[in-house]
């Protein structure tokens, strides 16, 4: 059993049977072009510091958060100060004129990964964050997610590692300062490892890269980021790969660095479309019975890889006691959420207008049959069912939308 | 004898009904379903049909799951036996179908089955995905409490709490709970999930399975301070204590206040850094924070883990079992409690009392100087 430990430098690095030599290497990090800092997509990279570690990091998604590996930032027993960011360095020293303490981020951790057997492999297969700040952590547009990046990475695309290796191919030999580095372009295909996470061999990069981004590039197209580099040995290289899932993540930070005032921005941008469905069928309810009368729209024009963004809601209900009604919306696939439950005792009709549902639906396929299910359980007032509609937004899912 | 035999056949022809439902869904109704477009214009169509209640249609519909789950179990038995993947595919496309099934019949069908003790291992592994639902099932039993979330609710936790009663399975445990969380007309008493809370701690042959550590996030999804105190007190595992807690103290953190002062058996960097994310903004938690810090019985040592880390606004995310995924503060929150927390700490600074952290308390004004310029 080879001994995994995390060094200070905020890496991964087996200890023990294998030596720097007996690694073939093909391709390691060499220093970038120092005139190119600018460009992309070395402009999006930054230095990542903890009291404990150092580590590299990339704007992306928004102006004011960036992406890392959680053994970078995540001190040793616990939460502490959170890490400074530096952004697109290319010296011996980090200037702290230029550095900006962050105000905290975001670790993508389920609970399962603590008790897994696989133990340390199975937490490096999710080992993200995503930090925020209170101001631009660059100059110019953020990077845009690849939310296929664990398709492409394991096909035949241009692929470049970039970021702030301390060491190269894990000997003991340090890097001078904080120069960004570049490892590729290359095209070998990543193959799955554990969890979300993909890895390659004849690949190395080296402690402090971690954090650091995987970009991967089509024809014609720019680089865009497919992944974050958690973990490596010589010769080997982990990388945890962008899918849809990272949604989850972006949302839980949205709400951090939206502004108030920026809430009316509309939802739909690139890659999402919002389309309505109504249902205009008027029928009396079944009045005192515990069976559920359901009324389904087919949800339909999004394509088949469509995802819900966002849900919207209007219904109509003639009664003369509110208070008898249970109403609940299902969509494709059994998601839910209850509506009403049998609240407004004495009060009649229930009316709902662009009630927004998304949250019980984000990230669902949009595509299928969606129902509302109703009953009314007290017998005496009856009833009817005028109309509903459903506001459906969709995004594609190798969409973000950033707030 | 007539009307029997009639009875029969209006059974089997609502049968073949539905059957044809789930082969042919309805066809587009012009009248009423062609949706409204916003930009960008694209084509598309939609249908619209209704359900009322039936018992005759309900008891097709429940043959047809139990027809659905004697398949299944024939299926991967049958050799060559089908892959994970194959398995989670088939169960997906079930789970879909039977969603559209009449709410209650699901329910007790799902009940019924369960009953039956049938169960054949998946060669999954028990995860939690998008809004609660499973996205692994280790088991097919597993998959049966999983697809009870889109069946009548009431019904729904009425077979989840005669399972929690009996089942030796903590994943079995952890998705039947789910039907007792969610909001709503089925939703158990606070009382009655910090038992089940209770219970759960003290299983110890379970504390090494996903299906309990995923049932942690129940204490957040209760957010009283009796379900944050058990927890404090539970003697588990260590790292998924931490997680629960501060998950917990995210959403709920006058919930965990008061234990935080007065339970003595809390690690102390543990409770310097779930003391760090109380919320100064509100006079109650910032004098529990002072309070805190000028306790004769705390250590530098403990004193300095909590000022580098308060007002702490890092956290955990990802997918759970209960309720939505943790996304536990906002811009104008953070920015609020930053400018009272910074009153706090000039007031600390000018305390003699306090001379021995001042190196800690500077690095800190230091910080919320920043931060609280930058929110601006």
């Amino acid at each position: 059993m080879k001994n995994l430990k995390i060094t200070a430098l905020g890496t991964l690095f087996f200890a023990g049977t294998l030596s720097v030599e007996a690694a073939p290497k093909t391709i390691f990090p060499v220093k970038i072009d120092p005139a190119t800092v600018d460009q992309e997509p070395y402009r999006f990279n930054g230095v990542v510091l903890t009291a404990a570690a150092r580590g590299s990091g990339f704007c992306a998604w928004n102006q004011q958060t960036y992406f890392s590996a959680a053994h970078v930032v995540y001190e040793e027993g616990g939460w502490g100060e959170p890490p400074v960011w530096s952004p697109a360095v290319n010296s011996d020293e980090v200037d702290p004129a230029d550095s900006i303490r962050t105000r905290g981020y975001y670790r993508f951790k389920s609970y399962a990964d603590i008790v897994d057997e696989k133990g340390v492999s199975a937490a490096f297969g999710k080992d993200v964050i995503l930090g925020f700040a209170f101001k631009n952590l660059i100059q110019g547009t953020p990077a845009t997610l690849n939310l296929d990046g664990n398709s492409d990475l394991r096909g035949n695309v241009s692929k470049l590692i970039t970021g702030y290796p301390a060491k190269i191919f894990y000997n003991d030999k340090e890097t001078d300062g904080y120069h960004m580095y570049e490892t590729g372009p290359f095209e070998i295909p990543f193959s799955n490892s554990s969890q979300e996470s993909v890895a390659v061999t004849k690949l190395s990069t080296g402690p402090g890269n971690s954090g650091g981004p995987i970009w991967t590039k089509s024809p014609g197209q720019g680089w865009s980021a497919a992944g974050v580099l958690v973990g490596g040995l010589p010769s080997e290289t982990t990388v945890y790969a962008f899918s849809n899932s990272i949604n989850l993540l972006t949302d839980s930070v949205a709400p951090v660095i939206r502004k108030k005032q920026e809430a009316a921005v509309p939802e739909a941008t690139v890659g999402a479309s919002t389309l309505y469905f109504p249902y205009n069928k008027s029928q009396t309810l079944p009045d005192g019975t515990s069976n559920w009368s359901s009324f389904s729209v087919s949800i339909r024009g999004f394509g088949e890889h469509m995802n819900v963004k966002t849900v919207k809601l209007n219904l109509s209900i003639d009664t003369n006691h509110r208070g008898d009604l249970q109403i609940m919306l299902v969509s494709a696939g059994g998601y839910s959420v209850i509506l009403h439950n049998e609240e407004g005792a004495g009060k009649d009709n229930f009316v709902l207008r662009d009630f927004d549902v998304s949250s019980s639906f984000t990230g669902a396929r949009a595509e299928g049959k969606w129902s509302l299910r109703v009953r009314d359980r007290l017998k005496g007032d009856v009833a009817k069912l005028n109309s509903f509609r459903l506001e459906v937004t969709a995004t594609e899912r190798n969409g973000s939308t950033p707030p | 004898m007539k009307i029997r035999s009639a009875w029969w056949g209006l059974v089997v022809l609502a049968g073949a009904i539905l059957i044809a439902l789930r082969i042919f869904p309805p066809s587009a109704d012009s009248n009423n379903s062609l949706p409204e477009e916003q930009a960008p214009k694209r084509s598309q169509s939609s249908s619209a049909d209704s359900t009322l209640p039936g018992p005759l249609v309900s008891k097709a519909a429940g043959k047809m799951i139990e027809a659905d789950w004697n398949e299944l179990l024939e299926w991967i038995d049958r050799e060559p036996k089908p892959t994970a993947e194959e398995i989670r595919q088939r169960l997906l496309a079930l789970r879909e179908a039977w969603a559209e099934m009449d709410p209650i019949v699901l329910a007790e069908t799902i009940g019924r089955l369960l009953d039956s003790q049938q169960d054949t291992p998946t060669g999954m592994k028990f995860k939690v995905g998008l809004h609660g639902f499973l996205d692994g099932w280790p088991t097919l039993r597993v998959f049966l409490l999983d697809a009870l979330v889109a069946a009548d609710p009431d019904t729904a936790a009425a077979v989840a709490r005669r399972l929690l009663d009996q089942t030796g399975s903590p994943e079995e445990f952890a998705v039947a709970l789910r039907s007792l969380t969610r909001e709503g007309f089925a939703r158990a008493d606070d009382g009655e999930l910090q038992q089940h809370f209770k219970t759960l701690l003290d299983k110890r042959e379970w504390q090494s399975s996903a299906g309990f550590a995923e049932s942690l996030d129940l204490a957040r999804n209760v957010g009283t301070g009796v379900i944050a105190l058990d927890l404090l007190r539970w003697n588990g595992n260590m790292e998924l204590k931490s997680m629960a807690l501060h998950e917990f103290a995210a959403d709920h953190p006058k919930e965990i206040s008061d234990s935080l002062l007065t339970e003595t058996d809390i690690p102390p960097s543990l409770r310097a850094t779930l003391m760090a994310r109380l919320d100064p903004q509100f006079p109650d938690q910032a004098a529990t924070v002072d309070q805190y810090l000028r306790d004769p019985a705390r250590t530098n040592e403990e004193a300095a883990v909590f000022l580098k880390a308060f007002p702490l606004r890092s956290a955990t995310t990802g997918t759970r079992l209960y309720g939505h995924p943790p996304a536990p503060y906002q811009r104008d929150q953070i920015a609020a409690g930053d400018r009272a927390a910074l009153d706090l700490v000039k007031g600390w600074l000018a305390d003699p009392a306090l001379e021995s952290i001042r190196p800690e308390l500077a690095n800190l004004q230091k910080r919320l100087d920043q931060w609280v310029e930058e929110e601006k």
